[in-house]
C-alpha cells in the first residue's frame, strides 16, 4: 500500500488515498479502505521522472494522482529505466561532468567556427538584386540622417574620379561594378565605407585629411574594395542574425539580467568578427597594391593620418571596437613591404 | 469502452467532481450512472448563498523545495542536449525546467503542476524562429521594409502578449485545476500600445497610471478554474513606487558621477597609457546597469506587495506579499555580481535562491470555497504567442 493524493477530475477536491498495485492493475482506496477505482496499469499516464519532485500520474477522465517519490513506487511506475534517460543523465555525476566540459566547448565551436562559416556560405548565395536593394535603401537612409551632399568642387571630384578609373583598370576587377561617390558628414568625420553593391562613399573630411593625395586614396579604396570582394557586409549581417538567433534560442527564457549579460557578450563576439573582416580587407588591399606595383607604405601612411584624428587607443579598446587597433594595422602594412 | 467504475462509495461532492470532469461523449454510460447517483445523494438543504465570501480556512506561507544541487544537473544536461540536437530538445528542456520549479512550489500541502506538451512548444518555437529570421533579414536588407515591420509589430504585440499569458496560465495547474486568462485584444491594445503613447504627451507623468492599467488588465483577467481573480489597485501606490524608483536612481546616479569624477581625475594624473577612456566607458555601462537594477528592484518590491495584498480569487484565496525593497535590491545586485564572476555558471543557484526569496515573502489565506472550484471551459492553447514573445523580447512580468 502506498499513500497518495487523488484529485478527481474537474474539481479542486483532494482525497487522501492508498494505492494498491497488482500485477495488472492498481486499486485506489479511500480513507475507509473502500475501493474508488480499479485501473489497468496500461491506462496510467505518469509524467516523466524529474529529480525528487512529486510524481504525477494522469488517470484519463478519472483524475490525477500525486505522491512523494519512493524507489519502490518509481520502479512500479517506470518499468524501464531507459525511458527515463533524461532523469538518469541529470542525476549522474558523469552526465553533469561531461556536460560541464562539452557546453563551453560546443558554444566556442559554434561561435568561433560554425556561425562564421555559415555566414560566409550564406553571403555567397545572396542574389545581386537583394544586395542592390539593401545598398540603395541603406544609402537613402544614411542620406537622410548622417550624410550631407559633398562640398567638393566638380573639378576636384572629376580628378579623383578619373584617377579612380585608372586604378580600377590596373586591377583585374570589374570596373562597372564599383562606383565612387562623395558626401559630407559631420558625425562620421574622416571616413570611407563600402556598400555591398560596390558603391564606395568617401567623406569630404577624409579627402581633406589625405590632402587629396591620389596614392593615399588608392590605398584606402582598395581596402573598401576588399570588403566588397569578400562579401563582408552580407557576412556581417548573417553573422549577427545567426548569433542573435542562437543566443535568443538557447537563452531566451532567462530573466532580463541575463539579457543584458548576453547583449554584452554578443557585442564582444560581433566585434571580434568584424575585426577579422578588417584584417581581411587590409590584406586584400596590400596584396593588390603589390600586384599592381604600388607602394604599400601609402597604406601605412593613411592609417597614420587617421590615427591622429582619434584619441589614443589602448589594448582594452580592441575588445570594444569593431576595427582592430590602428597601430597594429600600421605595423601589419609595414611588414607587408618586405 | 466498458470498464465501468464503481461509484457507489463516492460522497456527494466526489460524485459532483467526477461528473464535472467526465467526458460525456466518450463515456455516456458513466455519465448516466453519475447523474442518477447525484440525484439520489443530493443534500436536502439548499447550499449557502454563493455571493457570501467564504471564511478563511488557513494562513499558509508559500514553500519552495528546489535545491541548487539538483537543479544544476538538470540545467547543464539540458543545455548540452539542446545544443547537440540543434535546439530541438530545448522544448523538452523548457518543460523539465518549468516542471522542476512548479512541482517544488507548494501551497497548503499541494504543489503546482506545469502541463505544457514539449511538441506544442517546439511548434511555437519553429514559427517564432522563422518569423524572427524573416524580420531580421528584411531589417538588414531594407530600412524601409523594417519600418513596415515595426508598425506591424506594434499591432501584433498585444496579441502576442495575450497568447503568451494565456498559454502560461493554461499550462499552470494547482490541485488539478488549471488557471486561465480571458484578456481581449481591444483592451490589450489600449493598455500596451495606446496608453503608453498617450503618456508621452503628458511628459510621462501618466506612466505610473498606465502601469496600473497594465497590471489590472493582466490580473483581473486571470482565472482559477471558474473563479476570477480580482484586484483593487490604487494609482497612488504606483506613483509612490515610480517616484521612489526615480528619486533613488537620481541620487545614486549623482553620487556615482561624483565618485567617478574624483577617481577619473586621479586616473588622469598617473595614467600615461590613456587606457582610462575605455575603462570609463565600461564603468559607465556597468553603472547604468546597477542603477537600473536598484531602481527597478525598489519598484518591483513596492508594486508586488501592493498587487498581492489587493488581489484575491473570490472564495478561494487572498494573498499577502511582504518583499523588503532593500533585500530585493541586495538579491539582484549579488545575483549580477555572482553571475559575472562565475561566467554564468551560477545561473541555477540564482534561480533557486530567487524562488526561495519570493516564496518566503508570500503568504496565502486559503478560503473555504477552494474545494468547490470546478474546471473552467477547456480550449486548445498553442505556444506560438509565448514563443514569439520570447524571441522578440516582449517581456511580460507576472508577480
Amino acid at each position: 500500500m502506498h499513500e497518495a493524493m487523488f484529485y478527481p477530475a474537474g474539481s479542486a477536491r483532494c482525497l487522501l488515498v492508498q494505492l494498491d498495485f497488482g500485477a495488472e492493475d492498481v486499486r485506489v482506496l479511500n480513507a475507509n479502505n473502500e475501493v474508488l477505482h480499479i485501473l489497468p496499469l496500461s491506462q496510467l499516464r505518469p509524467a516523466p521522472k524529474l529529480a525528487a519532485t512529486c510524481r504525477e500520474v494522469m488517470l484519463p477522465n478519472v483524475g490525477l494522482l500525486s505522491f512523494k517519490p519512493t524507489p519502490e513506487l518509481d520502479s512500479l511506475l517506470y518499468s524501464s529505466d531507459k525511458s527515463q534517460w533524461a532523469h538518469m543523465l541529470e542525476n549522474s555525476y558523469q552526465g553533469i561532468a561531461i556536460s560541464l566540459l562539452l557546453v563551453p566547448l560546443c558554444l566556442f565551436i559554434i561561435f568561433k567556427y560554425i556561425i562564421p562559416h555559415a555566414a560566409e556560405r550564406f553571403a555567397e548565395v545572396v542574389p545581386y538584386s537583394a544586395i542592390n536593394l539593401a545598398s540603395t535603401h541603406t544609402l537613402k537612409a544614411l542620406d537622410n540622417s548622417m550624410l550631407q551632399p559633398s562640398e567638393l568642387t566638380l573639378s576636384e571630384q572629376q580628378t579623383i574620379l578619373s584617377n579612380w578609373q585608372l586604378t580600377l583598370s590596373q586591377l583585374a576587377l570589374d570596373r562597372s561594378y564599383y562606383t565612387l561617390i562623395f558626401r559630407k558628414s559631420d558625425s562620421l568625420g574622416a571616413n570611407a565605407f563600402a556598400l555591398p553593391n560596390g558603391t564606395i562613399v568617401v567623406t569630404d573630411q577624409f579627402i581633406k585629411l589625405i590632402e587629396s593625395r591620389q596614392d593615399l586614396l588608392q590605398a584606402i579604396l582598395l581596402h573598401e574594395i576588399g570588403h566588397v570582394e569578400h562579401h563582408h557586409s552580407m557576412r556581417l549581417i548573417s553573422q549577427s542574425l545567426f548569433s542573435s538567433l542562437v543566443i535568443d534560442y538557447f537563452f531566451a527564457d532567462v530573466s532580463g539580467l541575463i539579457d543584458a549579460f548576453a547583449g554584452i557578450s554578443t557585442t564582444l563576439v560581433q566585434n571580434q568578427f568584424s575585426s577579422e573582416l578588417e584584417w581581411e580587407a587590409d590584406n586584400f588591399a596590400l596584396k593588390q597594391m603589390k600586384i599592381s606595383g604600388l607602394d604599400t607604405e601609402n597604406f601605412a601612411l593613411v592609417l597614420e593620418k587617421l590615427m591622429k584624428t582619434i584619441p589614443e587607443e589602448s589594448n582594452i579598446d580592441s575588445w570594444l571596437q569593431t576595427h582592430p587597433l590602428l597601430r597594429k594595422r600600421i605595423a601589419n602594412a609595414r611588414a607587408a613591404q618586405h | 469502452m466498458t470498464n465501468n467504475i464503481d461509484y457507489s462509495n463516492y460522497s456527494f461532492e466526489d460524485l459532483l467532481s467526477a461528473r464535472a470532469g467526465l467526458d460525456a461523449d466518450l463515456y455516456p454510460e458513466r455519465a448516466v450512472e453519475l447523474d442518477k447517483l447525484i440525484a439520489q445523494k443530493a443534500p436536502k438543504i439548499e447550499s449557502a448563498d454563493s455571493t457570501v465570501q467564504s471564511a478563511v480556512l488557513r494562513q499558509v506561507q508559500v514553500k519552495f523545495h528546489g535545491k541548487t544541487s539538483e537543479f544544476f544537473g538538470i540545467w547543464i544536461v539540458n543545455i548540452l542536449l539542446s545544443i547537440v540536437t540543434l535546439g530541438i530538445y530545448s522544448a523538452w528542456a523548457t518543460v523539465r525546467t518549468h516542471r522542476y520549479f512548479y512541482s517544488n512550489t507548494e501551497i497548503d500541502g499541494h504543489c503546482f503542476s506545469y502541463l505544457a506538451n514539449p511538441v506544442q512548444i517546439l511548434k511555437g518555437r519553429i514559427i517564432a524562429v522563422v518569423a524572427f529570421a524573416i524580420y531580421s533579414i528584411a531589417a538588414a536588407f531594407s530600412p524601409i521594409l523594417m519600418l513596415f515591420f515595426i508598425v506591424a509589430f506594434i499591432f501584433l504585440t498585444p496579441m502576442m502578449i495575450i497568447l503568451a499569458v494565456r498559454f502560461k496560465m493554461r499550462m499552470t495547474a494547482y490541485r488539478n485545476i488549471r488557471f486561465g486568462f480571458n484578456g481581449k485584444y481591444g483592451d490589450a491594445f489600449v493598455v500596451f500600445v495606446l496608453l503608453p503613447i498617450v503618456s508621452v504627451f503628458t511628459l510621462y507623468t501618466a506612466l505610473p497610471w498606465v502601469f496600473k492599467k497594465i497590471d489590472e488588465f493582466l490580473h483581473n483577467n486571470m482565472t482559477y478554474g471558474q473563479q476570477k481573480f480580482t484586484t483593487e489597485l490604487r494609482s497612488s501606490q504606483y506613483y509612490i513606487a515610480s517616484i521612489g524608483a526615480l528619486v533613488l536612481a537620481l541620487i545614486i546616479g549623482a553620487l556615482s558621477l561624483f565618485a567617478l569624477g574624483a577617481s577619473f581625475s586621479a586616473f588622469e594624473a598617473q595614467s600615461t597609457l590613456g587606457s582610462s577612456f575605455s575603462l570609463l566607458t565600461v564603468g559607465i555601462m556597468f553603472g547604468y546597469l546597477v542603477i537600473f537594477l536598484i531602481a527597478s528592484s525598489f519598484y518591483q518590491a513596492y508594486v508586488r506587495n501592493h498587487l498581492f495584498n489587493s488581489m484575491q480569487i473570490s472564495n478561494v484565496a487572498s494573498f499577502t506579499s511582504s518583499v523588503s525593497a532593500a533585500r530585493l535590491i541586495w538579491l539582484h545586485l549579488s545575483n549580477l555580481i555572482v553571475l559575472v564572476v562565475t561566467l554564468g555558471l551560477a545561473l541555477p543557484w540564482i534561480h533557486i535562491r530567487t524562488s526561495i526569496f519570493y516564496a518566503n515573502a508570500t503568504n496565502i489565506s486559503v478560503l473555504a470555497g477552494i474545494t468547490d472550484v470546478v474546471e473552467g471551459v477547456q480550449d486548445d492553447t498553442s505556444a506560438i504567442g509565448e514563443e514569439i514573445a520570447n524571441v522578440f523580447d516582449v517581456d511580460i512580468a507576472l508577480g
